[in-house]
């Protein structure tokens, strides 16, 4: 399978309870996954292993059926070029431009500056951001902060999108805004994994597994 | 495929020009803190070079040799002009006191000279033009004599005056003699003799040999005596409290990077979420950080060069080399630690930078 997780646990150290505690778990292409569950039960700790930016502590991750570390040089190259991600505090650099902002995921996969804004500037336009392109980040609201890196997202046409709560701080309508935008306007091909508390959210998925206590409860929807 | 390296500079550059006050209270805090460093060996070098100046223009590497009854060697003397390490050398010998008929009564010294001795008693004066006799400075107030008038003097009547010497920095008794310039030939009482400071030791004993050939017992003694000085320049300056400048302007300025870099540590994280190397965020901060820096240091040091020029008219070029070598050396090195600032914040778990966010 193109994504996937062999006996994972974690814990972020001896003298922390495990947050994960043994799962398997495969992604396919394409697909939309929603991870639910309550606070503290393994969903933000489950999307930086399935990411590559936390190394489990025991178990592996492997891509197409070839293991990864997340600390090696190949798992940079991957971030770069298979994932995008969409955080709950949308992070953005304030100060930088929405344009700027929605280019970097390109430029880091080594485009041109010119060739990343003009591919970053329709998926703007696309999300209706078009007019505020030019305007620094920090003057945007919540609901245009979101859009700006689900843009960044978006346009880089990742393999994997990973969301974490990425409406945990948008209103009602905003919500289904973005929900749409990161589910229905992904490129074919992209798979989407989300956390979210929001069965709303969740209920737009295709697959949604339930964590409880860093084991998955249920798996509907395969 | 990962980030063109021109691309990780704009991205750098990009990150510089969006939040001008920072840049700007950063580059001010380089200059204030590199600056402060060059203006620091800038008065001290400047006051040490004064010193030195001083030191040498009082007489500091000037020797005296004699020898016991006279009879110095006078062309041995003169013919040390020339040799390596040797500023000048003249021989004088005593020919008693001299009288005025315009000062009835006080004694004048006089003493003939051999041509070299001006260059010691009174160094960066032009020779006497023509035969005649020298005046000191003070003998010539008294008597109201000036270079070019002939004046009356007692057993020998009416004399000619060439020119008139200030002595005060190398031999003050001598600005109330009369000097009568003489070919080397004869004995003659002393020859005084300047070296440049790196030769001075070693001619003083150079001086005891060429004088103890023919001379019984010649004693080489120091116009100044080196207890005279209370301040040693060159332990000074190398005991300077900021000779570490050059180490410890970089480490507060690196300091200073790591505390900005923990405040930008989402930022970092984001770059790093993408795909982004540490090595590539350090090559992105140096972009951002080098013309901080480097504004920081041109301001810093030409706002120090500037105020050295305003309280001394003209810093001493060696000073300002000095005050350049250790600015430079530190905004070298703060160039070069800066960098790795963000890298070395951003190490560890990416997760975890996300969370402190």
């Amino acid at each position: 399978m193109p994504l996937s997780v062999r006996a994972v646990r974690h814990r972020y150290s001896d003298r922390h309870p495990w947050v994960l505690r043994g799962l398997d778990l495969e992604i396919a292409d394409g697909s939309s996954v929603a991870l639910m569950g309550p606070s503290g039960s393994g969903k933000t700790t489950l999307l930086s292993v399935l990411g590559l930016l936390t190394q489990p502590t025991e178990g592996q991750v492997a891509i197409d059926g070839a293991p990864v570390t997340a600390a090696s040089r190949a798992a940079g190259q991957i971030r770069a070029e298979q994932f995008s991600w969409v955080f709950q505090t949308a992070n953005a650099l304030l100060r930088r431009s929405a344009l700027e902002n929605a280019s970097l995921q390109l430029l880091a996969r080594g485009l041109g500056r010119r060739s990343a804004e003009q591919v970053a500037l329709e998926e703007l336009e696309r999300l209706g951001m078009g007019a505020l392109v030019g305007r620094r980040c920090r003057l945007l609201s919540g609901g245009e902060l979101q859009r700006v890196c689900i843009a960044r997202a978006l346009a880089a046409a990742p393999r994997w999108i990973l969301a974490d709560e990425p409406t945990g701080q948008l209103d009602h309508t905003t919500t289904l805004d973005v929900v749409d935008a990161l589910i229905d306007g992904r490129p074919v091909g992209t798979s989407v994994i989300i956390a979210t508390h929001d069965a709303e959210v969740a209920g737009r998925c295709g697959r949604v597994l339930r964590l409880l206590d860093g084991t998955i409860q249920s798996d509907t929807g395969r | 495929m990962t980030w063109r390296t021109a691309e990780l500079i704009r991205e750098g550059l990009g990150n510089l020009g969006s939040n001008g006050f920072r840049s700007l209270a950063l580059a001010a805090i380089a200059a204030a803190a590199l600056g402060g460093l060059a203006f620091m060996e800038l008065r001290q070098a400047g006051e040490l070079t004064q010193f030195a100046r001083d030191y040498q223009a009082g007489g500091a590497y000037v020797a005296i040799a004699s020898v016991p009854g006279g009879g110095l060697s006078g062309a041995r003397c003169q013919s040390l002009n020339g040799v390596p390490g040797v500023h000048a050398a003249g021989a004088m010998r005593g020919t008693g006191t001299v009288t005025f008929p315009s000062a009835p009564g006080v004694l004048f010294q006089s003493a003939d000279v051999t041509p070299g001795l001006l260059g010691v008693w009174a160094p960066g004066m032009p020779g006497p033009s023509g035969a005649g006799i020298l005046a000191g400075s003070a003998l010539a107030a008294e008597l109201g004599i000036r270079a070019g008038l002939v004046a009356r003097v007692e057993a020998a009547g009416p004399t000619y005056f060439s020119a008139v010497y200030d002595f005060s920095r190398r031999n003050p008794q001598a600005a109330r003699w009369a000097l009568s310039p003489v070919p080397a030939a004869g004995g003659f009482d002393e020859c005084w003799v300047e070296f440049s400071p790196g030769a001075y030791q070693g001619g003083r004993e150079m001086l005891a040999a060429r004088f103890a050939e023919g001379s019984a017992d010649p004693v080489v003694r120091p116009y100044r005596r080196s207890d005279e000085f209370t301040r040693d320049p060159a332990a000074e300056w190398a005991n300077r409290p900021q000779r570490r400048g050059w180490l410890a302007v970089p480490v507060v300025l690196l300091a200073l990077g790591l505390v900005s870099a923990w405040f930008r540590r989402s930022e970092s994280a984001l770059y790093l979420a993408m795909g982004t190397g540490r090595i590539q965020l350090a090559v992105m901060a140096t972009a951002e950080q080098w013309p901080v820096v480097g504004v920081g240091w041109v301001l810093g040091f030409g706002a120090a060069v500037a105020s050295q020029t305003f309280i001394t008219r003209q810093p001493a070029s060696d000073a300002v080399q000095a005050a350049l070598a250790t600015s430079g050396s530190a905004a070298l090195l703060a160039l070069v630690l800066l960098p790795w600032a963000s890298a070395f914040v951003a190490r560890g778990s990416i997760a975890t930078l996300l969370k402190d966010r």
